[in-house]
C-alpha cells in the first residue's frame, strides 16, 4: 500500500484522534461516572444512572430544552425571512451593493462579548436606547424591564440571535440566488408573471436546497444556543443564571453551569451534553425526512 | 537572490535558536511562586515591601489573571487534567469551600507552616478550615461591613450628616421603610435610600452569615434565613426605599458618582473598589460617611490564600503569605489598601486602627471599621451549596425587583423550587 497518502494525511488524521475523536469518546466515559469537583481524583461508575435522572427526574433540564425550543422557534423563522429578503434585495441594488452586504454580514463576525454588550445596553431598563425611543414615540409611558422580566427577556435574546444571524443567511442565500437561470424569470416576465409571482413561484422553490441547508444548520446551531444568551445578562450585571426566573437558560448554559461552575458534576455535565446530542440528532433526522418529502412531493 | 534566501535562512534559523536560549536560560533562573489571581496588582506594594526587608529571598512572584467567576473551574480543571496549578491558591468566601472540598489546600496547621490559629481573630478558622476542621487558609482582611452614606444628600432629606445621629435614626429595619418612604415622597421619586433590593438583600444575608446554609445531615437548610429576608424585600420595595439598580451592574457602580441614593451598604473594600472609583469629586470633597447600620456591623466577602499541596516552592510562598497577612509590619502595607489584618497582635497597637481618608473627610474611618464595625461581626459559616443558594436568592431579589405584583410568599415558593430543581437530590428545607 502507498504509503505517502497516509504520510500526508496523518497529520489530521492525528489530530483528529486526539482532539475530536478521544475527547468525545472519552467524555461518552465519563458521562457514565459520578465525577464531581468534590471527589475529582475518583470516576465511580454509575451506569445509566445519569441518564435515567436527565430524562425522568431533572425538571431543569426539560425546562432548559423548552427555553431552548422557544427561542429558536422565535428567532429561526425571523431570520431566515430577513435573510431571504435581504438577499432578493441585494440583488435588485447597483450601488453600494458591497457596502450593505458588509455591514449585513458584520454581526456575524462580532465577538458574542460585544454583542451581549451592545444589546445589554440597548435594553437597558433605566437608560436603555430602546426605552427612550419608545417613550418618545409614546407607544410606553414607562420604561420596559427588558431584562429583568421572564415575559420580555427571551425576545431581546431572539432578536440578538436574529440580529447576527441573519447576514449569514443572507449570503447564503445570495449563493442561491446567483445559481437561479435568469431566462426562467425572463419566461414568466414574457407569460405576463409580476414580480410576487415571480418571486413565490420560481425564486422560493428554486431556493429549497439552500433552505434546507439553512434551516438543519439553523436548528443545530439554535440547540447549541449558549453565549449569546449569557452576554447579554452578564452585560446587564445580572448574576442569575439563565436569566430571569431561568426564562433564558439554554440547554448548553445549563450544562455549562452543571459541569464548570455552581455545580461541578462533571460526570452529570458529560451526560447532559450526550442527552443534548441525541436530541440533536433526532431533530435533524425529522427535519431532513420531513424536508425530503416535501422535496419528492414536488 | 538564492543568496538573500540563504541569509533570510540564515537569520531565521538564528534567531529561532536565540529565542530557544533564552527561554532555556529563564527556566533555568530564579525561582517563581506564582499567584492565581483576579485582583491583579493587589500585592505589588506588599511585594515591594517583602522584598525590600527580605533581602535574601531570591525568587520572583509571578501573577497569573483569573476571573474571579473562573477562578474554582480554572483550579478544578487544572487539577483534574494534570496541568499548571498555582501555589498560592486564592478562595473567595462564596465559593472558598467548593474549593477547599477539591482537597489541593495545603494544611496549614501541620509542618513545614505550623500556623497557630490562636493568633488570628476568633472568628477566622471557621471559615478558613476545610471540612476536617483543618486550617488551610489565611484570611487577607476583616472586611467588616457598614452602611456608606453621602453627605450632602443626608444633610437635604435625613436633617443630619452626623453618623451618630444617622445611626440613632436606622436602629432597626422598620425605620428605614419609614424614612425611606419620606425622602422618595419628598424627593418626588428621584432619590431613595438604597440604589436596589440586591443590595438591602445582601447586606441582610450578610448579617445572616453566621447562620450555615448546610445542616448537619447535608441538606440545605436555608428557610429560616431566607423567609424574613423575602418579606422585608417585599416591603421595602412597596415603600421604594430601593431604586431599581442590579447590584455588580454596570449602572450600579456607576451610581456612587450620581445623586440618587444615600445609603449604600458597603465593606471596607468597598471604599477602594466602589466609592474612591466612581465618585472622584465627591470623595475629593470629603462626602462620604459610614455608620453601623440596624442589625449591627457585618462582615461582607473575604478572600483567604493558602499554598497547593504539590507546590515545589512552599517554604517561599509561605514566607510570603506569613510576612504580609500575619506580621504587623506586613499588616501596615495591606492597611493602604483598605485590607485590615487578622492578627491580633496588630490591634495591640493603637495606632493601628488611626487615620482618615480623604473620602470619609474627618471621620476616623479606620477606627470606626476596625473597632467599632470589627467587633459586631458575627462568624461566619461556609458550605459547599452557598453559591448555589446565592444564585437563586439573586435571581429572585431580581425578579421582586421587576414584578411589582410579586410577594414574598410567591417569591419563596419559587426560590424553594428553583434550589430544589439544582440540587434534586438533596433535600432543600
Amino acid at each position: 500500500m502507498a504509503k505517502w497518502p497516509w504520510i500526508f494525511l496523518s497529520p489530521f488524521i492525528l489530530s483528529y484522534l486526539c482532539f475530536m475523536l478521544y475527547p468525545t469518546v472519552y467524555s461518552l466515559f465519563v458521562s457514565f461516572t459520578g465525577w464531581t469537583a468534590a471527589n475529582i481524583l475518583e470516576k465511580p461508575y454509575v451506569g445509566f444512572k445519569n441518564y435515567i435522572r436527565i430524562f425522568t427526574a431533572d425538571p431543569l433540564f426539560w425546562k432548559a430544552v423548552g427555553n431552548t425550543a422557544k427561542l429558536m422557534l422565535m428567532a429561526m423563522p425571523l431570520t431566515i425571512i430577513a435573510g431571504l429578503l435581504m438577499a432578493v434585495l441585494m440583488q435588485n441594488i447597483r450601488k453600494g451593493k458591497q457596502m450593505i452586504q458588509t455591514i449585513n454580514f458584520l454581526p456575524y463576525v462580532i465577538t458574542p462579548i460585544a454583542i451581549g454588550l451592545l444589546f445589554a445596553f440597548m435594553f437597558d431598563w433605566n437608560v436603555g436606547l430602546v426605552n427612550t425611543a419608545l417613550v418618545k414615540i409614546g407607544l410606553t409611558d414607562k420604561n420596559i424591564n427588558w431584562l429583568g422580566t421572564p415575559q420580555h427577556a427571551p425576545t431581546v435574546v431572539a432578536l440578538m440571535i436574529v440580529w447576527k444571524n441573519f447576514g449569514y443567511f443572507m449570503v447564503l442565500y445570495m449563493a442561491g440566488l446567483s445559481t437561479i437561470p435568469s431566462d426562467l424569470y425572463e419566461a414568466a416576465k414574457v407569460d405576463g408573471a409580476n414580480a410576487a409571482q415571480s418571486f413565490f413561484k420560481i425564486t422560493l422553490p428554486m431556493l429549497r436546497p439552500i433552505t434546507v441547508f439553512v434551516v438543519i444548520n439553523g436548528v443545530i446551531g439554535g440547540l447549541q444556543l449558549f453565549d449569546e444568551a449569557q452576554q447579554v445578562f452578564m452585560g446587564a450585571g445580572s448574576n442569575a443564571v439563565g436569566g430571569p426566573m431561568r426564562s433564558c437558560l439554554t440547554v448548553i448554559w445549563y450544562f455549562y453551569d452543571t459541569s464548570f461552575k455552581n455545580n461541578s458534576r462533571y460526570g452529570y455535565g458529560a451526560a447532559i451534553a450526550f442527552s443534548l446530542f441525541i436530541i440533536i440528532a433526532a431533530v435533524s433526522l425529522i427535519n431532513v425526512r420531513v424536508l425530503n418529502r416535501k422535496e419528492d412531493r414536488l | 537572490m538564492k543568496a538573500i534566501k540563504k541569509i533570510l535562512s540564515f537569520v531565521l534559523c538564528l534567531s529561532l535558536c536565540l529565542s530557544m536560549l533564552t527561554v532555556a536560560g529563564a527556566e533555568g533562573g530564579k525561582k517563581k511562586v506564582v499567584l492565581w489571581t483576579w485582583a491583579s496588582g493587589q500585592f505589588d506594594a506588599v511585594q515591594k515591601g517583602y522584598f525590600a526587608t527580605h533581602p535574601d529571598a531570591d525568587w520572583e512572584f509571578e501573577e497569573v489573571i483569573i476571573d474571579a467567576d473562573d477562578y474554582l473551574t480554572k483550579l478544578q480543571q487544572g487539577y483534574a487534567s494534570g496541568g499548571d496549578m498555582p501555589d498560592l491558591l486564592m478562595g473567595e468566601i462564596g465559593w472558598r469551600a467548593s474549593s477547599f472540598a477539591l482537597g489541593i489546600w495545603d494544611n496549614l496547621e501541620a509542618e513545614p507552616y505550623n500556623f497557630d490559629r490562636s493568633t488570628v481573630l476568633d472568628y477566622v478558622p471557621s471559615v478558613t478550615s476545610d471540612a476536617e476542621g483543618h486550617v488551610v487558609g489565611i484570611e487577607n482582611s476583616q472586611n467588616p461591613a457598614f452602611m456608606a452614606y453621602k453627605r450632602d444628600l443626608a444633610r437635604e432629606y435625613l436633617g443630619t450628616d452626623d453618623p451618630k445621629e444617622l445611626e440613632a435614626m436606622f436602629q432597626t429595619y422598620d425605620d428605614y421603610l419609614t424614612v425611606g418612604a419620606q425622602v422618595y415622597e419628598k424627593s418626588n421619586g428621584t432619590v431613595t435610600l438604597f440604589p436596589g433590593l440586591g443590595d438591602v438583600m445582601t447586606m441582610m444575608w450578610m448579617q445572616r452569615r453566621d447562620q450555615c446554609n448546610m445542616n448537619a445531615d447535608g441538606d440545605i437548610e436555608v428557610s429560616g434565613k431566607v423567609k424574613p429576608i423575602l418579606e422585608y424585600l417585599q416591603k421595602a420595595r412597596d415603600a421604594h426605599i430601593a431604586g431599581n439598580l442590579t447590584i455588580w451592574s454596570t449602572q450600579w457602580y456607576a451610581n456612587y458618582g450620581q445623586q440618587n441614593n444615600i445609603l449604600f451598604p458597603s465593606a471596607s473594600w468597598s471604599v477602594t473598589f466602589q466609592i474612591e472609583p466612581n465618585d472622584p469629586e465627591g470623595c475629593a470633597a470629603g462626602n462620604w460617611g459610614g455608620f453601623s447600620p440596624a442589625g449591627g456591623g457585618y462582615g461582607w466577602g473575604g478572600t483567604c490564600y493558602g499554598i497547593y499541596k504539590n507546590s515545589e516552592v512552599k517554604d517561599e510562598a509561605w514566607d510570603f503569605i506569613k510576612w504580609c497577612l500575619l506580621s504587623v509590619e506586613g499588616a501596615q502595607y495591606m492597611k493602604g489598601a483598605s485590607f485590615f489584618t487578622t492578627l491580633k497582635e496588630a490591634y495591640d497597637d493603637p495606632a493601628y486602627t488611626e487615620g482618615t481618608r480623604e473620602s470619609f473627610g474627618d471621620q476616623q474611618i479606620y477606627h470606626f471599621m476596625m473597632e467599632d464595625i470589627a467587633s459586631e461581626i458575627p462568624s461566619a459559616t461556609i458550605s459547599i451549596y452557598d453559591s448555589l443558594v446565592v444564585d437563586s436568592m439573586n435571581m429572585i431579589t431580581e425578579m421582586m425587583t421587576a414584578d411589582e405584583s410579586l410577594s414574598a410568599d410567591a417569591a419563596y415558593d419559587y426560590f424553594m423550587e428553583d434550589l430544589q430543581m439544582k440540587v434534586p437530590d438533596v433535600t432543600v428545607k
